[in-house]
């Protein structure tokens, strides 16, 4: 037991060394100026503290989203919506904190509730669609939130556009979270990511729905001689998982953008499925995960500030961990 | 109605290319999720060749190549790592997104879309007021030729036992790697022309430029139930629901965004219908 989790370790900083090589290579093929990319790349976020904050602040929603990955994954389910999901979580988060708006804080209490619950729907229906009739999770979930993308860019910019403002995108929120490490963005949407991690923790390696969870996940067959039943375990990890996916952009609305702007959740349902996989389906993994991401995020940000280089070289190292995490023989077999 | 049917056939030809490709690594038993990424490096490499070469043929080879050096990379990492398949398939996505964004961005300046002067048009024979491209004619040669591939020669039976019996392949000392290989780059061949269709016919790249097909692609697969012979109506039935949503775009004032979601809800409630069908059949078996 011991020597597996060993190597695992060994794979996983291995796994990290090669996408931080590609980075570097990446970096010297295509910077003029390479040092300074490099430089600005992993130093940038550390520089300052209005960077450094911004790296911490930009953990919030992929922490939530890559917990939403790992209950499904967990549960043997695959949820390519994710993208879809924060999306539309977060216009509904928006959407529903302007209407209570005089009520105050308590606003944002309703927002993400709501948007826990709309992005629940939105993958409890795939979770609908495997249960009744074994329909594939992986191809409906993702086409379900490629529906509700387009959706959402149609209710951004027609009928809950801000007519004051030239970005595409609603209302601003007159009450958000506060900021906690000015100047920088940092809010306090990190500690209630830090609960959701020990929750879902707890919920997954404690709680009788979680152990069903992880039951079902690891041998279906024997989960049901146990008497769980399958098809609710589906559908409480879809609904699960989509909630936390909807949290995920409710919490980048009333802690970093204030307003639901058009495509500003674009990538951060990949990214948490990159998060989830090196999180190595351990819950308190996903706070580690989530800082690298989102260290080499906001660094390759500062360097498109500074340098002739473009943010999509992120892709390239998101590829990679996807392309390496899933690796029997760098990790063992994981399950 | 002429520029129906000509829209029907655009956007059939890249859905059966696709299709057809798919339905081999599906024969050979695995789900090729990175058709999408396929066909978005071979759109941006065949325009590019294309524009060097002022060749179509020329650009339509860069696409290829792309395509299914790409879809060598896909197999051979995940076997040589023994990966999951659907992750790897993911990740080839992202990588081409990511590949052709920074090679737009540092040739052409943009991550968006590049448009290129004097390329040669795609070659059409006017048939009274329809227009078929080669292209078209292509993807139906090509599928005539993958269903007697399939069903009567040596390479079709082992990428099928493949799918149904790797325990017989073993015993018989093929590797199931090796076969798996040839069916992710056949797959990559077919992307590979498919990508071309869809830039050169457009004469520009766009990020995204694959729109969905790829899915639409694995979803035609299962409507035809993995049937070769239904794989042009089932194909068809995309092709003219799309067309439909672009005709209805022009009569009506749908809001742009709700009509690009068209296709996806489509493909979706079809993916769902049969998905009921199935489950049907299989309780009157019972």
């Amino acid at each position: 037991m011991k020597s597996k989790s060993v190597q695992t370790l060994k794979g996983i900083i291995l796994i990290i060394s090669l996408s931080l090589l590609i980075l570097i290579i990446l970096a010297f093929l295509l910077s003029n100026e390479p040092l300074k990319t490099l430089n600005a790349i992993f130093l940038g976020p550390f520089s300052n503290l209005y960077f450094f904050g911004n790296t911490i602040n930009s953990m919030i929603p992929l922490i939530f989203g890559g917990l939403g990955i790992l209950v499904a994954l967990r549960c043997g389910l695959m949820n390519l919506g994710g993208e879809g999901q924060i999306y539309a979580g977060g216009l509904a988060t928006t959407l529903v904190a302007l209407k209570f708006m005089p009520l105050g804080y308590i606003s944002i209490v309703i927002g993400l509730l709501v948007g826990f619950i709309v992005a629940a729907l939105i993958s409890g229906l795939s979770g609908v669609f495997k249960v009744k009739w074994n329909t594939s999770e992986l191809i409906t979930t993702y086409l379900v939130s490629a529906v509700f993308i387009f959706i959402t860019n149609y209710l951004i910019s027609s009928p809950f556009k801000d007519p004051q403002t030239n970005l595409i995108a609603t209302r601003k929120l007159q009450y958000m979270l506060h900021t906690i490490l000015n100047p920088s963005l940092l809010t306090t949407g990190i500690f209630y990511a830090i609960i959701a991690v020990i929750i879902i923790n707890h919920y997954l390696n404690n709680s009788r729905l979680g152990y069903a969870n992880r039951l079902v996940g690891y041998n279906k067959e024997f989960a049901r001689y146990g008497g769980i039943s399958i098809n609710k375990t589906y559908m409480i990890a879809m609904l699960v998982s989509g909630g936390l996916h909807g949290l995920a952009g409710g919490f980048a609305i009333v802690g970093t953008y204030g307003s639901a702007i058009k495509s500003f959740s674009g990538g951060m349902g990949w990214n948490s499925i990159a998060i989830s996989l090196i999180a190595l389906n351990n819950p308190l993994g996903i706070i580690p995960a989530a800082f690298f991401f989102a260290w080499i995020n906001q660094g390759t940000l500062i360097a498109m500030q500074s340098t002739n280089i473009t943010s999509d070289i992120t892709l390239i190292v998101q590829s990679c961990i996807l392309f390496l995490t899933t690796s029997v023989v760098l990790l063992g077999d994981n399950k | 109605m002429s520029s129906i049917i000509n829209n029907i056939l655009n956007i059939l030809t890249p859905i059966l290319l696709i299709a057809t490709g798919a339905l081999i690594t599906d024969k050979a038993g695995s789900l090729n999720i990175a058709l999408e990424g396929l066909v978005t490096i071979s759109a941006l490499f065949s325009i590019i060749g294309a524009s060097i070469s002022h060749s179509i043929l020329i650009g339509t080879i860069f696409g290829i190549i792309s395509a299914m050096i790409l879809s060598y990379i896909l197999s051979t990492l995940t076997s040589k790592l023994k990966a999951n398949i659907f992750i790897t398939g993911l990740a080839t996505n992202l990588l081409a997104t990511g590949i052709c964004s920074i090679i737009t961005f540092s040739i052409y300046g943009t991550r968006g879309l590049v448009t290129f002067k004097n390329l040669v048009q795609i070659h059409k024979i006017h048939l009274f007021t329809i227009d078929i491209s080669l292209f078209f004619l292509l993807a139906i040669l090509l599928l005539l030729i993958t269903q007697v591939m399939l069903n009567n020669s040596a390479l079709g039976l082992r990428i099928r036992a493949c799918g149904e019996d790797p325990h017989a392949l073993k015993s018989y000392g093929i590797s199931r790697t090796k076969i798996k290989l040839i069916s992710f780059m056949l797959s990559g061949f077919f992307c590979g022309i498919a990508g071309s269709y869809l830039s050169l016919n457009l004469g520009s790249y766009v990020p995204g430029i694959s729109a969905g097909k790829g899915w639409i692609g694995l979803v035609v697969i299962y409507l035809a139930g993995s049937n070769i012979k239904y794989l042009i109506p089932a194909a068809l039935a995309f092709a003219i629901a799309e067309a439909m949503s672009i005709y209805f775009q022009g009569i009506t004032n749908l809001p742009p965004d709700i009509v690009l979601a068209i296709p996806s809800l489509f493909t979706l409630i079809v993916m769902v219908i049969v998905s009921i069908i199935i489950h049907n059949k299989n309780l009157i078996k019972r």
